[in-house]
């Protein structure tokens, strides 16, 4: 009896302490995050993309750059396996399959707005800018801060159930990106040579 | 052997090696033909587009066949899913799709075109284009369709002028199963 004390007393104690250390870094990461935010320009960066296909077992690896700048300009320009390129900016989005060329207007289409802004957000880290949309968790590891973003509004969430972002504790940046549709089907980014404040605002494969 | 009874063996021997080869086609002048793309254990991937007026989407296509029919998992380059579909001589089924695709008249329009691809059934007139590429032609009336398939690049191209849809499909690479 009173060895079940004890220990119900030990777990809560260390519940407590636990609830504590999380507030705590919660606190830590959205300070550095708004820190690395205010002093970030730009972003250039290559990226592996990884899609799993539940159904198959199999993943289709793609490759390429990933551009951002503060002026709300993103570039994904993929190489393999085939070439193909977005660009989101001046809330216009422009595809270019092997050179056929689509662009189409953002400003009406809620949901894809939502998109923009999501992708934008987790691609950089700048949180802030979505949390009034997505509920946000903490956890942490040795080397990184991993967040996971859910969409509460129905548009987002039809497509993407949740989001993990893995934050590197020495530079605030991200790392890894997985998209997750359900719990078996997702798109994982990793982000490598990773260059910042290198962009023009002007740079052309930022252009649409 | 008489000159005639070789080439009479050389001929049998190319039908032979010809019909193997599931992926290349020969001009038969109508009768039941092998697919263009072959599936079995070996997941095809393949470069997709489609084309609607001023729209477009593309992404990666993965093909594997099942046991009665074939199954077509499409992503966008992005990741994002597409669709999920099932093909067989009988019919299709739609396992999901993403929204704006979701309109039963598309799915009759994609079946019929994504079965001359990859089902062996089709029955009508096949040729062959000033380019030597291989020309069918499906669907009827507003929905008719041209399948131009290049044998060389492998590359297939559908067209439905009627209502303005371009789909294109080329293989990327084969892979086999990890199950």
């Amino acid at each position: 009896m009173k060895k079940n004390i004890f220990i119900t007393l030990l777990l809560l104690i260390s519940s407590q302490l636990l609830v504590g250390q999380s507030k705590a870094n919660i606190e830590e990461i959205n300070r550095k995050l708004e820190q690395h935010t205010q002093s970030l320009q730009s972003i250039e960066s290559d990226f592996e993309q990884i899609k799993h296909i539940d159904i198959f077992n199999e993943d289709v690896i793609s490759k390429g750059t990933f551009l951002y700048h503060k002026d709300m300009k993103i570039c994904l320009d993929y190489k393999t396996p085939s070439p193909y390129r977005m660009v989101i900016a001046n809330n216009r989005l422009m595809t270019d399959m092997g050179g056929k060329r689509s662009v189409v207007t953002l400003k009406s289409n809620t949901m894809m707005n939502e998109m923009k802004a999501m992708i934008s957000a987790c691609m950089t880290g700048n949180l802030s800018a979505i949390s009034s949309d997505f509920d946000l968790t903490y956890k942490e590891n040795a080397e990184h801060y991993i967040i996971t973003v859910t969409p509460r509004k129905s548009g987002v969430s039809n497509y993407i159930q949740r989001i993990e972002i893995y934050l590197a504790k020495k530079d605030m940046a991200v790392t890894r990106l997985t998209f997750y549709e359900n719990e078996q089907d997702y798109t994982l980014y990793k982000f490598t040579n990773r260059r910042f404040n290198t962009l023009k605002n002007d740079d052309p494969r930022l252009a649409i | 052997m008489t000159h005639a009874s070789l080439y009479s063996w050389a001929a049998l021997l190319l039908i032979v090696v010809s019909t193997l080869c599931s992926c290349n086609r020969t001009v038969v002048g109508g009768t039941l033909a092998p697919e263009i793309y072959a599936t079995d254990s070996i997941t095809g991937r393949y470069d997709f587009g489609i084309e609607m007026g001023k729209t477009a989407q593309g992404g990666i296509m993965m093909a594997r066949s099942t046991d009665n029919g074939v199954r077509l998992v499409a992503t966008s380059y992005f990741g994002l899913s597409l669709f999920d579909l099932t093909l067989s001589p009988e019919g299709y089924k739609l396992n999901n799709c993403i929204d704006f695709l979701d309109k039963p008249q598309i799915w009759q329009l994609l079946y019929n075109d994504f079965s001359l691809l990859f089902l062996p059934q089709y029955e009508g007139k096949i040729s062959k284009d000033k380019q030597g590429n291989i020309v069918m032609k499906g669907g009827k009336g507003i929905a008719s369709g041209k399948i131009t398939y290049n044998p060389q690049s492998q590359e297939t191209k559908i067209k439905h002028k009627w209502i303005g849809m371009k789909i294109t499909l080329k293989p990327i690479e084969t892979k086999q199963t990890t199950e």
